[in-house]
């Protein structure tokens, strides 16, 4: 029975770390780009989200939809002040990507620091859904419910929209090769801001997530850039599918290692598998066929 | 006064050992290999240094061949494993090598001090430092006059036509890699000594971050550019953290930011220089046809 409740526990940590990692993996797959900004957008999401609750007395339900959508615009800003440049310049981008995100990664984590004066945050008691379902002696947050109801549904709603639609058509062309999309009618731009706004209102949502159950501070997005970053190599990045479920399987190691092997080696597993899996099979554990030139 | 020159000192210090660790990332780059793995052989040279310095009361210099020894050894094995990752699944290995080594630091304790960290015996000074950054230059100046100088400028260029032109490309990847291990290794205990105490997060994403901004920013197509870039941005944020107080990293931000955008090829940038100076010079005569440009960074 304890294995079932902390199976369950990993599986609502989990979808935290999956949200994080589907919007890592799609800004990944389609722009080619490494953004170490990312944890910021999960910050600043639920910095905002927290401000909803707690000064402006919105519900929980509103306050995630802030949080979603300021993930979004951060995720916009920084495309637009730090990839945008590059890209328009052209040629070979990973370099020169990854100091920008770096850029913007210290910089609005300082912000989120200086706006939050640092001291740890948490959302006031009764703000957050408190209920708790017992089911069979086992005890199960609403929160959790909540996180993996909507980790599995953001999942979807993108993979549908990256797989069945035009635009994510458009954005999967650009990310394959600008040029050829733009022969073929598609806005390069619109389709980046697109893939970059999902990105961003994944991982926003997954700040508030992540930070509703706990006191957090400006470094949130830090340990879930790291736990995300894992998630989505393990699982794969080409497939949002494959992210995700990255991202499950690492909370479910995460919490069942902690719970039967030892606390301290909690990292020691998830990396470990980290590394295992990109030397056994770089492309994650659910590979997806990738062409290319020479 | 007496203050302000031992800052000046101090920040020098960082400079030249960020400077030995950023040519250890130049050493990847120049291969064409994206990697942040040179804070891994940081870690391994320090903590294996150190743990002798502790034990077995190594001076400084043996301590740096020791250092440089584990890094290497540890570049061969990793590169053995690692170097056949294409360009962005190599560079978030390296990441992943990262992380996991701060777990094998935190989990070795008896040999590293666990996550409480360990002192380190051996205080580096000014003219060490000096000392070793001139060999690491006159090493890489060497290589860059070198067969194989050439052979991983046209590696990074393009390697599948270097392939065809008869170049190793593997061999030199790995080549370049195990160089990389050795000064990241040696850079590493240069770091310890500096610090004079190190624990797991000494050797983490942040430095990782600091050395390849020191790169591609001072200039990723020439080593010269690597000590400009550590100069700049290990050094000056030591001497220049006196006059700010909060909100240091947005500034630090916006620089990296700028320098990226207005200067994509670093300070020290031998394209331009020479585009520049072509241009300077009147335009050539129609018959007579341009030298190809000479390889020669």
């Amino acid at each position: 029975m304890l294995f079932v409740q902390q199976l369950i526990n990993g599986l609502a940590l989990g979808a935290v770390y999956a949200l994080f990692a589907v919007g890592f993996g799609v800004v990944f797959s389609t722009m080619r780009i490494l953004n170490l900004a990312q944890g910021v957008y999960a910050t600043w999401g639920a910095i905002f989200a927290y401000w909803a609750v707690a000064h402006a007395g919105l519900p929980f339900a509103v306050a995630c939809l802030v949080g979603t959508a300021i993930g979004a615009v951060a995720a916009v800003a920084v495309d637009q002040v730090a990839f945008q440049p590059l890209r328009s310049r052209g040629g070979e981008q990973l370099l020169g990507t990854i100091i920008t995100s770096v850029a913007l990664w210290i910089s609005l984590r300082e912000a989120a620091s200086l706006a939050t004066g640092a001291a740890p945050l948490g959302f006031p008691p009764g703000t957050v859904p408190g209920g708790l379902i017992r089911f069979a002696g086992l005890r199960v947050l609403a929160t959790q419910v909540i996180a993996v109801v909507c980790a599995i549904a953001v999942t979807a709603v993108i993979h549908v929209i990256l797989r069945h639609t035009r635009l994510g058509a458009a954005i999967r062309a650009v990310g394959h090769d600008r040029g050829a999309a733009m022969l073929g009618g598609v806005n390069p731009r619109v389709a980046i801001l697109t893939a970059a706004a999902l990105a961003g209102a994944a991982t926003g949502l997954a700040g508030v997530f992540y930070a509703d159950g706990q006191t957090f501070t400006f470094g949130l997005g830090d340990g879930l850039l790291l736990q995300g970053f894992a998630a989505v190599v393990i699982g794969g990045m080409g497939d949002v599918r494959g992210a995700a479920f990255g991202g499950f399987a690492i909370g479910v190691v995460q919490v069942l290692s902690a719970q039967y092997i030892s606390n301290s080696f909690q990292d020691a597993i998830t990396f470990g598998l980290l590394l295992v899996v990109l030397v056994v099979r770089p492309r994650g554990l659910l590979k997806t066929v990738e062409l290319g030139r020479a | 006064m007496g203050q302000q020159l031992t800052l000046l000192i101090s920040a020098a210090e960082f400079a030249l050992a960020g400077a030995v660790l950023a040519l250890s990332t130049y050493m990847t780059l120049w291969a064409g290999l994206l990697s942040f793995a040179t804070v891994s052989f940081a870690a391994v040279g320090a903590f294996f240094a150190t743990h002798l310095m502790n034990s077995a009361g190594l001076g400084l210099w043996p301590a740096l061949l020791v250092g440089g020894l584990g890094g290497g050894v540890v570049a061969a094995v990793t590169g053995l494993l690692l170097i056949r990752l294409a360009g962005h699944w190599l560079a978030l290995a390296t990441v992943a090598l990262i992380l996991v080594t701060r777990v094998v630091v935190v989990n070795l304790g008896g040999l590293t001090g666990g996550s409480q960290g360990e002192v380190v015996p051996v205080e580096v000074h000014l003219w060490q430092l000096i000392v070793v950054l001139g060999v690491a230059c006159l090493i890489l100046a060497r290589l860059a006059r070198s067969r194989f100088g050439t052979a991983a400028v046209a590696t990074r260029e393009d390697p599948t036509v270097a392939a065809t032109m008869g170049i190793p490309v593997r061999r030199v990847q790995a080549v370049a890699f195990v160089i990389s291990g050795v000064l990241g290794g040696v850079g590493g205990v240069l770091q310890a000594g500096l610090l004079r105490y190190i624990d797991p997060d000494s050797f983490y994403i942040d430095l990782a971050v600091t050395v390849i901004a020191c790169v591609v920013l001072g200039g990723a197509y020439h080593w010269f550019g690597s000590v400009i870039g550590a100069v700049v941005f290990t050094g000056l944020p030591v001497y220049v953290n006196q006059f700010i107080g909060q909100g240091q990293a947005i500034i630090d931000g916006a620089l990296l930011l700028i320098i990226m955008i207005w200067l994509p090829g670093g300070l020290v940038d031998p394209l331009r220089w020479r585009r520049l100076r072509d241009g300077r010079r009147p335009a050539p005569t129609p018959d007579k046809r341009r030298e190809p440009a000479e390889v020669n960074s």
